[in-house]
């Protein structure tokens, strides 16, 4: 529970950060997503898929911070913690290549969601322009930031790690 | 990468991420069909409220690395300010005559009442978290006197441009859709022709915007860098704001109407404040209500 809610406000508390200090984007206007990240790296390291909570939670909080429609931001980092979690089953955890694959892998993953939502709920939904230079900038950007946030992050593991109590002697 | 001595994920795992992917879903159906809103008072105060604290702090910290580098520049500065004072006291008073003059006059001619719109001052305080939606949130709500679907404007070396327009307001900060959003569509005209169309954002802040169903006829007197205004058909924006220029365009084979890439005049990378209109001719469906 204690994990959760550290990893739930860090990922929050990057919302905020996304939307006020770096609204003015990192290259070229793109905003990386570094709540996204914090949620990956969640996803990861708590196999039991408590990253799936903390992504629902850290989504529907996005979703009050965009003027997307609730659910949109919600739907996308839980599908996209569900992925990590699956990953981190077939994968072990590495200073650079996975957790680049994790925020690529998002990246795209949300490129084609958005894609998916729109079909159904035509309403109010923006798509992503999978293949636009923007795009490509963002992919880029998410994979850089998600190595840099699991490198700090990997310092603090014990405190966002749902590691169950030890069975007494 | 090892790929022995793994599990493969539980049940519970599987079920979690089913539940909550089909729990988000739900929400976004309810939430795209208008039947649930979030509570304004914790999507009105609490969201708001962080957000104005987060921008304060952000401001507070480059104020004061911005003071310390200032400091070298004001003694220098100091000497010279003290002469200009001087000369600024002197005409200081006879600005003060001109301005009660200028009014008396005002009052003789019956101008007092200046059929200008009126226009909110606010500072952009955030934006959307995400590319995908490219909202603003500006610092003044409901109880400035802000209303959906007013047109926004900004001032930029000189040049008064069209920004976006309000899609929500809230009881003290409001969102702003800015012209480059996706979902974001002004009627507009060439300025020099009058020919009509339909501008649309791209969904990126350096991207140009699109001008639809300018007709074909056009391109024989349609140069770069004509200038491209809102003609005031959609009743959200008043007429003759300016959007930006033309940059290129094309005909597509068989098509009727030109498609014309334009430059916004304002560039929104550099936008602090902006300016709410209250547009009195807008007749939209929640213009005045709250939201």
């Amino acid at each position: 529970m204690r994990s959760l809610f550290i990893s739930l406000s860090a990922s929050i508390l990057m919302l905020f950060i996304q939307s006020t200090w770096l609204s003015h984007g990192i290259v070229f206007g793109i905003i990386p997503d570094l709540a996204m990240s914090i949620v990956l790296f969640s996803s990861f390291i708590n196999k039991d898929g408590q990253g799936i909570i903390v992504a629902f939670i850290a989504g529907l909080i996005a979703d009050m911070l965009s003027a997307a429609p609730l659910g949109y931001y919600a739907f996308l980092y839980v599908s996209c913690a569900y992925l990590a979690t699956l990953l981190s089953y077939v994968a072990e955890k590495d200073i650079f290549i996975i957790p680049f694959l994790l925020g690529t892998g998002a990246a795209i993953a949300r490129g084609i969601l958005t894609r998916f939502v729109s079909w159904i709920f035509a309403a109010n939904i923006n798509t992503y322009q999978i293949f636009s230079a923007e795009f490509g900038i963002e992919l880029l950007a998410d994979g850089f930031f998600t190595v840099l946030v699991f490198f700090i992050l990997t310092f603090f593991q014990p405190l966002l790690e749902n590691s169950p109590r030890k069975a007494l002697p | 990468m090892k790929n022995n001595g793994f599990h493969r994920p539980s049940r519970t795992v599987h079920r979690k991420a089913a539940l909550f992917i089909l729990l988000s879903l739900s929400i976004l159906f309810v939430s795209t069909s208008t039947v649930f809103r979030v509570p304004d008072l914790f999507h009105g105060y609490v969201i708001g409220n962080i957000q104005k604290a987060f921008a304060a702090v952000s401001s507070f910290v480059s104020r004061t690395v911005g003071a310390v580098s200032e400091l070298r520049n004001i003694k220098k500065d100091y000497e010279a300010l003290l002469a200009k004072m001087q000369e600024y006291e002197l005409k200081e008073r006879e600005f003060t005559s001109l301005i009660e003059e200028n009014k008396r006059l005002k009052d003789l001619l019956g101008l007092t009442s200046f059929p200008d719109a009126k226009k909110i001052a606010a500072h952009i305080i955030a934006r959307d978290p995400g590319n995908t939606y490219s909202s603003f949130v500006i610092d003044k709500g409901y109880n400035e006197g802000i209303r959906k679907y007013m047109p926004v404007i900004a001032f930029q070396d000189g040049v008064e441009g069209l920004v976006g327009k309000i899609i929500d307001v809230k009881a003290s900060t409001s969102t702003l859709q800015p012209l480059y959003d996706q979902r974001f569509f002004a009627a507009a005209r060439l300025a020099k022709t009058r020919a009509e169309g339909l501008a649309n954002g791209r969904g990126f802040r350096d991207a140009p915007m699109t001008l639809l169903y300018i007709p074909k006829t056009e391109m024989d007197t349609l140069k770069q860098g004509d200038i491209v205004v809102t003609s005031g058909l959609d009743q959200v924006f008043p007429q003759d704001i300016i959007i930006g220029r033309v940059g290129s365009y094309q005909l597509n084979e068989f098509s009727s109407s030109l498609v014309i890439e334009v430059q916004p005049a304002i560039d929104l990378s550099r936008v602090e404040y902006v300016f709410a209109i209250e547009n009195q001719g807008a007749l939209t469906p929640y213009a005045g209500g709250k939201q």
